[in-house]
């Protein structure tokens, strides 16, 4: 119960000479939304490609519910329980929304080497691939393509892949990103109503959700974490203002 | 392919015809007397076999495998060989004219041809995955061509065809049907399968791998299911066309021979279920029809190929979402 | 072991394998470069192979045919370039595998109808003629000139590389194309002479076989496997990984077809010893390939991941 349910020990990769994770320490307890900022450069793509198993750490450890999966591969993780959201919406572009669904449910219900019986006729997976659809609002459009999508409409379909594999813990990067205002309050409504499900690390640039969101915050800085707190005591934070939020800013 | 609604109804029927020709072609050859569209029946439903048990990993998977025609090799000497012994003797744990041994072990050689090379293919991909396919497919014509007690290059004579129980293949329009059953029976897999879990996973794949794998799918596990189910079935269309040519060379496995099966099946549309059979009746007809005209018919077919890619290049880069192999 | 089948058989080795970089450096940089996959390349080395053969006989002299070549391999790689290749960039590797292909058929029986279904030869010059006594052994003149001519090239291409503007604008292209564009590289032209000069490349290594052996139609789609293998083994767009597969395969397989049986003799019974060897000694570069694939499935000097 009290075990985090991700936890980075001491991460360090390089890339030649550039040190990208200079030692990074986080944790995510279970029902929180933690989340990850830092200037760019920060390393905070570099960190989450080791979390999500694209990127081997050269050093340090990362325990997923416990365990440890730091050599773990990356359809492994997802399994185990990580559900992913693309910072760059990544979807299987020539194919319908509900077929992107339910690869995603498709993943964690058994075998994909079935070659006879449809897929659509199997029922429960269908259901659950369209509840994931219909939770982040994109119920009408299942049969469209997923290329054809508007770029709300394909941050809705991350998430909604990231949902359907029922993860314990949800890997969101930059959800926000390229959204107008309406969209973005739209998603922080949404965000906000996955919170009490699941554990989220959530990177954000936007620092309205951030601070609307967030449970707890990590500043990454050069490749560490340099503070973690409460937003009320990031906001304080006299070294973080001066690294990220800058001396005149004041964060609503 | 895009292809409008008219385009897409004109290939329906075309398809269907050429299934329902193809079912009473015996009936229709001996009406006609042309037993030699017989011959060119049978040719055509082996190769479009192998086409379509390419159109699995190519069409469905995406995979750009330039080393097909190995497994017609396969399937081929796995009958010329223990065929051979029967008759002239030695490896008598081999030698057999049983039909069933031979597809078995065309059938056994091929899947585990496909496992092993694919295991080690499918960890590259691109540029990569064409070059290693093309050399392991060049590797079983070196393998084949050194094989001098079975002929080397100079092929192999099958003095006997498989014997089966309750069908004589040395009756052409026996062997005809038999082949024509088992096409069948292919067609029908893949187009179950293309719609069943395996298929969406290996569209899914084809689309965007590393989407698949962060979402928890082992990519290569089901690519590697897929090439294995490919080969295996290809051997035994190599099985077959031993049988129906009753004479095997190592030249049925080089790489331009893989190149002619590619061309059947994105000529037929890949992807589709029966577009195998319409690239393999194409491909037949064109090469019965430009080498009547003269013994320098690949220059016509170079030619078409280059401008039909020319052309289809941006149907091929945009049907997969951009995504290159 | 005898010494003097050995040293014969290493020259022979070394020789393959410097022909065999010949082919393989400019497909590397094609692959590397614009990642573009043609199959075609081997079109190019018999071009030189048959080119150089009819001028030979034309001109009287076998070097004059060779240097005459050369320049007409060129104009055929250039057209190639910019008829087939350079619509085919960036669209789908199918795409490039059926267009190259479509052009090994038509460029086979082009062949075909000039050069006729034959082979050609060629005869050395009295002076390329001859042997050399080289302690134990003696070593044909000619084979030694193929190695040093090659072993010139390869020094040539590294200076090139590594010493001249251009050489780094092809370096730079390598590790990473969309930079290098963005950093108003002309890449078209960069493109044709990356394409040219491997075209050129490969018609010299054509050239400098026909004397040994002959010019064929089918030597194209012969060695177009081969600088797979190596290219494979080396890794794409590197010019040090295919000098040094391309010697690695060069020797393995001239080694192995003369001693596998041997080997083999000692360990198996002789029936099993004389299928076997042949068999294994034919596919022995492609188990070169397998085993190195399985350590390092990017070749000895892998691509590097970033940047493409």
């Amino acid at each position: 119960m009290n075990d985090p349910l991700l936890r980075l020990d001491d991460l360090h990769k390089s890339f030649g000479g550039l040190k990208v994770s200079a030692g990074v320490n986080l944790a995510v307890r279970a029902g929180e939304t933690h989340a990850l900022i830092g200037p760019n450069g920060a390393g905070k793509t570099t960190l989450i490609a080791q979390i999500a198993g694209e990127l081997r750490p050269d050093a340090g450890k990362i325990f997923l519910c416990g365990r440890d999966i730091t050599r773990l591969a990356a359809h492994k993780r997802a399994r185990l329980g990580l559900g992913r959201a693309f910072q760059v919406t990544s979807p299987m572009a020539g194919m319908t929304v509900l077929d992107n669904a339910v690869l995603a449910v498709m993943a964690q219900m058994g075998s994909p080497l079935r070659m006879w019986r449809p897929v659509r006729g199997e029922a429960a997976m269908v259901e659950e691939a369209r509840a994931a659809l219909a939770r982040v609002g994109l119920a009408e459009v299942e049969e469209e393509k997923a290329r054809d999508l508007s770029h709300g409409q394909r941050r809705q379909l991350e998430l909604a892949m990231a949902l359907a594999g029922r993860p314990r813990l949800l890997l969101l990067d930059e959800p926000m990103a390229g959204l107008g205002p309406r969209e973005s309050r739209d998603m922080v409504d949404l965000l906000c109503g996955l919170k009490d499900h699941y554990a989220i690390l959530l990177v954000e640039h936007d620092m309205d959700a951030v601070f609307a969101l967030a449970d707890r915050i990590s500043v990454l800085v050069a490749g560490a974490i340099i503070a973690t707190g409460t937003p009320r005591q990031i906001r304080a934070d006299a070294a973080v203002r001066r690294a990220y939020l800058g001396e005149e800013d004041t964060p609503c | 392919m895009e292809a409008s609604g008219r385009l897409k109804q004109l290939m329906r029927w075309l398809e269907g015809a050429m299934m329902a020709a193809l079912a009473l072609l015996p009936l229709i050859a001996q009406l006609a007397h042309q037993p030699f569209w017989l011959d060119l029946a049978t040719r055509l439903v082996i190769l479009a076999m192998a086409a379509a048990s390419l159109n699995i990993i190519l069409g469905l998977g995406g995979l750009v495998s330039f080393g097909h025609a190995a497994f017609l090799g396969i399937g081929a000497y796995a009958v010329g060989i223990p065929v051979h012994h029967s008759i002239y003797g030695g490896a008598s744990w081999l030698a057999s004219d049983n039909g069933l041994f031979h597809f078995a072990l065309a059938v056994g050689a091929g899947a585990l041809f496909a496992l092993v090379t694919g295991a080690l293919s499918l960890r590259t991909k691109g540029v990569h995955f064409i070059m290693i396919t093309m050399a392991f497919g060049q590797m079983i014509y070196y393998l084949l061509e050194s094989l001098e007690t079975y002929g080397g290059n100079d092929g192999l004579t099958l003095d006997v065809r498989s014997a089966l129980p309750g069908i004589d293949l040395d009756n052409p329009a026996q062997l005809y049907w038999l082949a024509f059953v088992i096409l069948a029976g292919v067609l029908v897999m893949t187009w179950r399968l293309r719609d069943a879990r395996f298929g969406l996973a290996l569209a899914g794949a084809r689309e965007n791998a590393r989407r698949m794998a962060a979402l928890g799918h082992d990519v290569t596990r089901i690519r590697l299911a897929a090439y294995v189910l490919a080969g295996a079935i290809c051997a035994l269309a190599g099985a077959l066309m031993a049988n129906s040519t009753a004479f095997i060379t190592p030249a049925m496995t080089s790489w331009p021979r893989s190149g002619e099966l590619m061309f059947m099946v994105i000529l037929g549309g890949a992807g589709r279920i029966l577009g195998p059979v319409l690239g393999a009746g194409l491909f037949v007809l064109l090469e019965e029809a430009l080498s009547s005209f003269t013994t320098y018919w690949h220059l016509p077919f170079g030619l078409l190929l280059i401008l039909a890619a020319l052309w289809q290049a941006e149907v091929f880069t945009t049907r997969s979402g951009g995504a290159r192999t | 072991m005898n010494t003097a089948l050995f040293v014969t058989q290493l020259v022979n080795g070394l020789q393959l394998g410097v022909l065999l970089f010949l082919v393989a450096s400019g497909l590397t940089l094609v692959f590397g470069i614009l990642d573009f996959v043609n199959l075609a390349h081997g079109v190019f080395y018999m071009l030189g192979a048959f080119i150089s053969a009819s001028l030979a006989a034309l001109s009287g002299s076998w070097p004059l045919g060779v240097m005459l070549a050369l320049p007409l391999v060129a104009l055929a790689g250039a057209a190639t370039e910019r008829l087939v290749a350079r619509p085919l960039y960036g669209k789908s590797h199918l795409a490039q595998v059926l267009a190259t292909f479509g052009l090994i058929l038509l460029a086979d029986a082009l062949a075909m109808l000039i050069w006729g279904v034959e082979g050609r030869t060629v005869a050395l010059p009295a002076w390329l003629q001859g042997r050399m006594a080289a302690g134990v052994v003696e070593l044909p003149v000619y084979r030694l000139v193929i190695i040093f001519s090659g072993l010139a090239v390869a020094a040539a291409l590294h200076v090139w590389v590594h010493h001249t503007r251009f050489g780094m604008l092809v370096r730079a292209a390598a590790a990473n194309r969309a930079m290098a564009e963005a950093l108003g590289v002309d890449t078209a032209r960069l493109h044709a002479v990356v394409f040219v000069l491997g075209a050129v490349l490969a018609g010299l290594a054509g050239a400098l076989i026909t004397p040994i052996t002959e010019a064929s139609l089918s030597m194209g789609s012969d060695i177009i496997i081969v600088a797979f293998v190596v290219i494979i083994i080396g890794g794409t767009g590197s010019l040090k990984g295919a000098f040094a597969a391309a010697m690695l395969v060069g020797l393995v397989d001239a080694l192995g077809r003369a001693w596998l049986d041997d080997l083999f003799k000692l360990a198996f019974p002789a029936e099993i010893a004389e299928t076997a060897a042949p068999a294994i000694s034919a596919m022995s570069i492609y188990i070169l390939m397998a085993a190195i694939l399985v350590l390092r499935p990017g070749g000895l000097f892998p691509p590097r991941a970033r940047g493409r």
